[in-house]
């Protein structure tokens, strides 16, 4: 099947290179671009003339905009990085019960959780919306990190699931026999085993938080809580004729996302077939 | 998979560690006598009791407030919220904004399904055909959309589509297609390219389900395909699309669902101009602007609604049980 590399094969390949990095080749350049430069009828395709003051714009403390830029981003680890933890230990025992265990009303539940996987966020927005208000808890991370974790849980939880169920339950077993008690087994013996599955669901978890924009928007009314998905919006609104740093902030808002899949690739794409799979 | 059956089949107790590095013996076995009797009842559900209150609290329980909520007045300006059967419904689908917006989303999810397959297909067959190491370093490259977040993904093709210094008009400019800038924006090329940009997003996840499929077809019915003599676009036509439906069909959801939830990348690219409004959007001003939480959840319901019937459908026209 694995052919060798014939020009149709590498002409479509750099069409797909393309298709997937000029959009954000595009917004680097116009972040690297002076805002004289940005004037030009016409825009150069490379960073000309060059500048690197957007980014201290944003980045060098102090200033408005680097002040905002780094409340955004903090909120964003908090958001996603809550979110992913909290989902990632829930979702293993869930999915670890699951796999080995067959108890009463075990199959309704499962089959419960698999129909939530296609419930749309929208659904369940407006109440959510109005206890968060009545409890007082708009604007703060309580709500944004729940939801974040509700709208993943489905998919985490089936990931985990058809990875506990593809370990052989050989070594469980016989630390059962030895006599260790069942979170003993999955801390200690079915966790190590699972370190990929764990990464995978929680890169995932953790890439969907990042990215959430319609709860935070929801809850929000400062940008105490506002991540940079709020952020970006808020200062292209603000900063109208200033693309070039919108544009910058553009690139910082999607660098983290980008290096946690060119670094861990390998976990996310085997975490996104078990979710995909079946 | 009963658990004395799990137990029964231990043939030779996997001696060593199979990768954790905890020894356990026969301490541990007279401190965790006692809570063996737990086990077979309590544990189970004791194990999936986060998931259920996370799932119970915050989807299904809201979910039936919401039910409840759009057959309710639900309005904030007024103190009387008595039931009032469908009314909700058939005002919100009698409003002439949310039949705007219901029809936008409709073309947003035929252009973004249409898109999937056209561009995710192609690159799946493509990835299946590149080697290992090559095929990682490219799947890695076609993931990176998926993960650049919607509001930022608007605000890179915002760049592109800007009338003046845009990418879109900078280059059509330079290679003389065209002499004056193009607002691309407006009328009815807005939802279109709106549509392009969720294209782009989804792809990724379409493309990754797609090759997942394709690597599930045995060689071996190539293997015959080509003894038989089929030319490559035959192969294709005959063995490679029919095969590859479950997949295709669970790749068509995946971008349909994304399609009715549409809304960051229209907030950051057009606002909440009539040519491209969503029905997310529309939720949201009725909720805020019209200050009608009972329009609002009933027309998050039809959205619900319509993403369902559409899985539905789409599951049922184009996934085929598939023996080997």
């Amino acid at each position: 099947m694995r052919s060798r590399l014939t020009p149709l094969r590498l002409g479509f390949g750099l069409l797909v290179l393309l298709w997937c990095l000029v959009p954000i080749y595009w917004a680097l350049n116009v972040s690297l671009t002076t805002p004289v430069g940005l004037l030009n009828a016409t825009a150069s395709f490379i960073p000309h003339p060059f500048t690197a003051s957007q980014y201290t714009q944003m980045l060098h403390p102090g200033t408005a905009n680097s002040t905002a830029f780094y409340l955004a981003l903090r909120n964003s680890v908090i958001e996603a990085g809550g979110a992913m933890i909290i989902t990632v230990v829930v979702a293993l025992f869930g999915g670890y019960a699951f796999a080995r265990w067959r108890f009463a009303g075990s199959r309704t539940l499962f089959l419960t959780v698999v129909a939530t996987l296609s419930l749309p966020l929208l659904a369940v927005l407006i109440p959510l919306y109005r206890w968060a208000a009545d409890l007082g808890i708009l604007d703060t991370f309580t709500p944004i990190i729940l939801l974040a974790v509700a709208a993943s849980l489905p998919l985490a939880v089936w990931i985990m699931r058809s990875f506990v169920a593809a370990l052989p339950p050989d070594i469980e077993a016989a630390a059962r026999i030895d006599g260790a008690g069942e979170v003993r087994i999955l801390c200690h013996i079915v966790l190590p085993l699972l370190r990929p599955a764990v990464a995978a669901v929680g890169i995932i978890v953790f890439l969907t938080s990042w990215s959430a924009f319609l709860v935070p928007v929801f809850f929000t009314q400062t940008s105490k809580t506002q991540p940079l998905t709020v952020f970006v919006p808020n200062l292209v609104a603000k900063t109208s004729q200033n693309i070039g740093l919108q544009a910058a902030a553009a690139c910082l808002a999607m660098l983290v996302p980008i290096v946690v899949v060119v670094l861990l690739h390998r976990f996310l794409v085997s975490g996104l077939l078990r979710g995909a799979g079946k | 998979m009963d658990r004395s059956v799990l137990t029964q089949s231990l043939g030779d107790p996997v001696g060593g560690d199979p990768g954790g590095d905890e020894p356990v013996g026969g301490r541990a076995l007279l401190r965790r006598i006692g809570r063996r009797g737990l086990q077979p009842r309590f544990l189970p559900y004791l194990f999936v009791a986060a998931t259920v209150v996370v799932l119970a609290g915050l989807s299904l329980i809201p979910l039936a407030y919401s039910i409840s909520g759009s057959l309710h007045r639900g309005s904030l300006l007024s103190t009387d919220h008595s039931f009032i059967g469908l009314h909700n419904y058939i005002a919100v689908l009698t409003d002439p904004d949310f039949q705007t917006a219901f029809k936008n989303t409709l073309a947003y999810l035929v252009y973004t399904d249409i898109g999937v397959l056209l561009v995710g297909l192609p690159i799946a067959l493509w990835l299946r055909g590149l080697k290992r190491r090559r095929r990682a370093v490219m799947l890695t490259i076609v993931l990176i959309p998926w993960a650049v977040p919607g509001t930022v993904n608007g605000e890179l093709w915002s760049l592109i589509f800007k009338p003046t210094n845009g990418l879109l008009n900078s280059f059509l400019l330079k290679v003389h297609i065209i002499h004056s800038n193009i607002v691309w924006l407006e009328g009815a090329k807005a939802l279109p390219l709106v549509s392009l940009t969720l294209i782009w997003q989804t792809v990724p996840i379409a493309a990754l389900i797609m090759l997942a499929g394709l690597e599930y077809i045995p060689g071996e019915i190539y293997e015959q395909a080509r003894i038989d003599g089929a030319s490559r676009l035959r192969t294709l036509r005959r063995v490679t699309l029919p095969l590859l439906r479950p997949a295709t069909a669970i790749s068509l959801v995946v971008a349909s669902i994304s399609a009715i939830g549409i809304y960051d990348q229209i907030y950051v690219l057009t606002g909440n101009a009539q040519n491209t409004i969503s029905i997310v959007q529309q939720t949201y001003l009725y909720a805020f602007k019209v200050l009608d939480f009972g329009y609002a959840v009933s027309a998050a319901m039809i959205g619900t609604i319509a993403s369902v019937i559409v899985s539905l459908v789409v599951l049922k026209f184009i996934y085929r049980e598939i023996a080997f």
